[in-house]
């Protein structure tokens, strides 16, 4: 029923998809993350400003489809000078994007940890950078992994978005061979499987990192 | 399958009414006419031949459409309004019985697919920004990144024209075909100088220009071969009579010249076309 | 250069469009709400071929894009004789994939309530159904209500792409306008306006539901 001829045929047009998802979502994700921690660490900051301006940042890039936000300002940035090439577009505004999630991640882990704990460290001496170095993180670490992980899943398939930017990653390949062959069963498949392959992988990475950062919470 | 469709069709069709059942047919007019529902699929944002207004599919296809559609009395037209990367695709896998958009008539369409005869030329020109005096001529697409649809026939022709006429007369190429997944889109490119032409089809361009008069301009004339616009079914024995129906009704059309009535309210000019058969595809 | 007046007229359309977003993902929701608790009872539950089909269900349905699964209910399903309209489709779509991620936020939820309370449950003398809907049910819905809205959010973002499958949602509203009108930026704008209202009364309704829920 699956004509594989037709994968052999575009093979290297699918890797090189496949390579180009790779590439968008490990660089947007990680960039994501850091953006993500420091979002976090502006909000724990306080004060009149940072919180209703974190709260904002959230609310406009989760409550606002990342199509829209790719589209906007790839094609309307060019209007008030920014003429970023579509690469970089669609990785900075993965990166913003899931920063948004991230940042809510790490909130929802932060929160999680009794206060007594920040004021025991506090007691014992311990100054606010040794108590997030030393009490918070290591716990923080615990227990956002596992959304994180599965955030970062979310991610991996929403860079297929970045096809409407003209990005040449798996979507947008997969979609033009559907296209020029009037098939799509053997295009879908294929795009089933390398984004499952991709999130079996990354579940399986998180599985064993959250074993390793959990150790300590075993007796 | 016997299996599997027993298993699954009373869990998912209990609550669900079913479109149709594609059971193999015998002849697909014939089959039409006894559900008496036609489902045809079309992509809607293609300005003038088929685009959405209040949530209804118009246009200058909309209208060939319905002329036609009287001929089938006691026949719901049930018209699906489908991306374009699921057209062609969907027609092979049965999801509707025919195509009602507008396709450029090409070899490796017709290998695959039934055409009907056509109704409008498609034959491909630049478009450019208002005011780029770059570009005076197709020639001057030399060095130049032009926009178009990802898997569209336009892109073709201007690989074609960029072979046969740019490399030897002028010795280069174009800098880079950028491929987007829709005409809209590589519009918007072309608005925002993220490409500096797109090659499209004439009477496409019509309606955009007349529109985005301060922001679009058309370089005449065509280039490349004469092309043209068409519909499409399957090409097995079932659908036969069905894309002769249709055929035979554009042609019709343009010999009462209802078409070109038509091409004057939908582009403002008339486009003659062959009426008699299938024209010979240019590439 | 923009001219979002060009917008106005059009504004029922899109109204339109995000009234059948809305249909689209809230049916999506709470029948994958109904079949998240069936799949979380199977992750749960003790026979171990039940939790090996539930764990690959929810791994291909979070693990493969939702485009593909709505093109494969579409599309395929036809060829083993299912033929499901275009709205049935994209619900039936969205319903299996938010499933899919309700059974694991449920999952998670009963995972974390104490084990000494069953046994304080039993020894009050109230009967396993008793227990899991007076003791059991509550408190899971309570935990798992940011999660929710959360989801609720996601779906209503992702129902976007049943446009895939001839759905006039609010995105294809505006991309077909954008096609009649050359007017891309301003109706994407608004596009993201209307998202962005929608999703911003999601979050409030949670959270007002949570401390409802809390002062309850």
């Amino acid at each position: 029923m699956i004509d594989f001829n037709l994968l052999a045929e575009h093979r290297e047009a699918i890797l090189a998809g496949v390579w180009m998802t790779v590439k968008m979502s490990a660089g947007g994700i990680s960039l994501g993350l850091l953006l993500g921690l420091a979002l976090h660490g502006l909000r724990q900051l306080g004060g009149p400003w940072l919180v209703p301006l974190y709260h904002a940042y959230v609310a406009l890039f989760r409550g606002t489809p990342l199509l829209v936000q790719l589209f906007l300002v790839f094609y309307g940035g060019p209007y008030i000078g920014l003429e970023w090439s579509a690469e970089r577009v669609g990785l900075v505004g993965l990166a913003l994007y899931g920063a948004a999630y991230f940042a809510e991640i790490f909130r929802a882990g932060r929160e999680a940890i009794p206060r007594g704990q920040i004021e025991s460290a506090r007691d014992l001496g311990l100054s606010p950078g040794q108590t997030f170095r030393v009490v918070l993180w290591p716990q923080m670490l615990a227990r956002c992994l596992a959304p994180l992980v599965g955030q970062t899943v979310i991610l991996v398939k929403e860079s297929s978005v970045l096809s409407i930017i003209t990005v040449a990653e798996l979507t947008n390949v997969a979609m033009t061979i559907a296209t020029q062959s009037y098939s799509m069963l053997e295009p879908y498949a294929v795009l089933a499987l390398a984004y499952w392959a991709i999130a079996i992988v990354v579940a399986a990475t998180g599985a064993r990192l959250e074993r390793h950062f959990t150790q300590y919470q075993c007796r | 399958m016997k299996a599997l469709r027993s298993l699954f069709a009373p869990l998912l069709l209990g609550a669900l009414l079913p479109l149709h059942a594609a059971t193999a047919h015998a002849d697909l007019l014939a089959d039409i006419k006894q559900r008496g529902e036609i489902v045809i699929a079309t992509e809607a944002r293609y300005a003038p031949f088929e685009m959405l207004e209040n949530g209804k599919i118009v246009g200058y296809g909309k209208d060939i459409l319905d002329e036609i559609m009287k001929e089938l009395p006691g026949v719901t037209l049930k018209q699906l309004d489908v991306p374009f990367q699921g057209i062609l695709p969907g027609l092979s896998s049965q999801r509707f019985d025919f195509v009602a958009t507008s396709l450029t008539i090409t070899q490796a369409r017709t290998e695959s697919f039934a055409f009907t005869v056509p109704f409008a030329t498609a034959s491909v020109a630049v478009l450019k920004r208002k005011g780029d005096e770059r570009i005076a001529s197709a020639g001057d697409l030399v060095g130049k990144v032009v926009g178009s649809q990802s898997g569209a026939p336009q892109i073709e022709v201007l690989k074609a024209y960029e072979n046969e006429v740019l490399k030897p007369q002028h010795g280069a190429g174009v800098k880079e075909i950028k491929a987007f997944m829709d005409y809209n889109e590589a519009y918007a490119a072309l608005a925002s100088r993220r490409v500096d032409a797109v090659v499209q089809s004439l009477p496409n361009l019509a309606p955009l220009v007349k529109e985005r008069a301060d922001v679009f301009e058309i370089v005449q004339p065509p280039f490349g071969p004469a092309t043209y616009y068409a519909w499409a079914g399957r090409k097995d024995a079932d659908s036969a009579s069905l894309v002769q129906f249709f055929s035979d009704g554009i042609a019709r059309l343009n010999q009462s010249g209802k078409l070109a009535e038509l091409q004057r309210k939908w582009f403002g000019f008339e486009m003659p076309v062959p009426a008699d058969q299938v024209p010979a595809p240019a590439n | 250069m923009f001219d979002f007046t060009a917008v106005i007229p059009h504004l029922p359309q899109l109204l339109v469009g995000l009234a059948s977003t809305l249909l689209v993902s809230l049916s999506a929701i709470a029948l994958g709400l109904v079949l998240g608790w069936a799949i979380c009872l199977g992750l749960t539950g003790h026979r171990a071929w039940l939790c090996r089909v539930c764990a690959v269900y929810v791994s291909f349905f979070r693990g493969t894009p939702l485009l593909v699964q709505l093109i494969l209910v579409f599309y395929a399903l036809p060829a083993v004789g299912i033929s499901l309209p275009p709205l049935a489709a994209a619900v039936l779509a969205l319903t299996l994939n938010s499933a899919a991620f309700q059974g694991e936020i449920l999952r998670s939820g009963f995972q974390m309530l104490p084990k000494g309370q069953l046994e304080a449950a039993r020894d009050l003398g109230l009967s396993p159904l008793q227990t899991l809907l007076h003791v059991q049910i509550p408190q899971v819905l309570r935990s798992m209500l940011p999660a929710l809205t959360n989801e609720t959010i996601d779906i209503i973002k992702n129902s976007a792409l049943v446009s895939a499958v001839a759905v006039h949602e609010l995105m294809r509203t505006a991309q077909t306008l954008a096609s009649t009108t050359y007017r891309p930026i301003e109706f994407f704008a608004v596009a993201g306006l209307l998202y962005l209202l929608v999703t911003l009364c999601t979050g409030r309704l949670g959270s007002w539901l949570e401390s409802r829920l809390r002062t309850a």
